[in-house]
């Protein structure tokens, strides 16, 4: 499964990204993931893989100056997806480009190193902070099919995120990857110095 | 825990989303526009259903319900087939038209509930109802 930590300098966003399209590019500055553009939607989507519909994604917020969070299901000949705003506190989806907000704040106040993740299965959208689901779940029908994303709006200092991770339901995927890989590794490196 | 029937206002754009008209405060919904959100007006259908958990006060949003389990009056059954284009509402309580709306959606409108692949149960939420059911045989309303 995807998972990308933006610890590279690298404008636009490439390496297994792709600019959605109707919006501006995100970059990777070295350590996190922004804007490009002032007062700009930004979004790129993960376009190394497909996942099934049923799916997440997962990110840690590195400021939440403006709008910015994860993205499911999003479709890569428009701007249209589901996406939640850690600023304006809601639960949205972006339809050909046009905006709509389905379910309102408050939801979760956000800091630094807090982890968002967004979850979509059949038609059932849910939020979660750290692991703690948010939102009371969510039912919308307009978007079918779509892949992992992140959107930023704006470059204001201090609005980034670091850290996606993208994980499939149909593929066994309800738990992050990066994790417990990371987990394993240590435990690796243990015993091989034992 | 009322539910209400409404409809959307907003241009579509970041600054100026589009949003239950006259909602305040806590609310989500499910959007029954046509084409999904594409356009405000919902490309022949602009409706939703919404739910807060206070009352709301704006002439705009129809009570329908107080509660899944209440029966839909005919004032209610009126405005919704007006509201959806459709020839009549049958559905007895609130619950029921969530199942029926969302499972069988008329022809051109609205797209039904997707079945989560890891169960193949269709799911529908709003505020506290939370439906989990197999999916039914494909029909339509009137």
């Amino acid at each position: 499964m995807p998972s990308d930590n933006f610890n590279r300098v690298e404008n636009p966003l490439a390496s297994g990204w792709t600019t959605t399209t109707g919006h501006s590019a995100l970059q990777a500055d070295g350590a996190n993931c922004d804007g490009t553009v002032n007062s700009g939607d930004h979004s790129s989507y993960w376009s190394a893989q497909t996942p099934s519909g049923d799916h997440w994604t997962e990110i840690t917020w590195r400021g939440v100056a403006q709008d910015s969070g994860p993205c499911v299901r999003n479709q890569k000949t428009a701007a249209t997806m589901y996406n939640y705003d850690a600023v304006s506190d809601v639960i949205a989806k972006i339809v050909a480009g046009a905006f709509t907000t389905l379910q309102s704040g408050p939801l979760a106040t956000w800091a630094n190193n807090d982890v968002g993740r967004l979850e979509i299965q059949g038609s059932t959208i849910k939020l979660k902070k750290n692991g703690v689901q948010v939102n009371t779940n969510l039912t919308d029908t307009a978007i079918a099919g779509g892949t992992w994303a992140i959107f930023v709006f704006s470059t204001a200092a201090g609005n980034a995120v670091d850290n996606f991770n993208g994980g499939d339901f149909a593929a066994g995927g309800a738990f992050p990857p990066v994790p417990e890989a990371a987990i394993l590794k240590d435990r690796l490196n243990t015993l091989l110095r034992m | 825990m009322p539910f209400y029937l409404g409809q959307w206002t907003g241009a579509g754009t970041r600054v100026d989303p589009c949003v239950p008209k006259g909602a305040i405060g806590a609310w989500s919904v499910i959007d029954l526009r046509a084409d999904g959100g594409a356009t405000p007006s919902g490309g022949g259908v602009n409706a939703l259903l919404l739910h807060s958990p206070v009352a709301q006060l704006d002439p705009a949003l129809k009570l329908l319900a107080n509660a899944e389990t209440d029966v839909l009056d005919l004032a209610g059954k009126t405005a919704l087939a007006s509201a959806l284009g459709l020839a009549s509402v049958t559905s007895l309580t609130f619950h029921d038209l969530l199942v029926d709306l969302l499972t069988n959606p008329p022809a051109g409108k609205w797209q039904a509930v997707a079945a989560r692949l890891d169960t193949g149960m269709v799911e529908i939420f709003l505020g506290p109802v939370q439906i989990s059911m197999a999916p039914p045989a494909p029909a339509t309303l009137g």
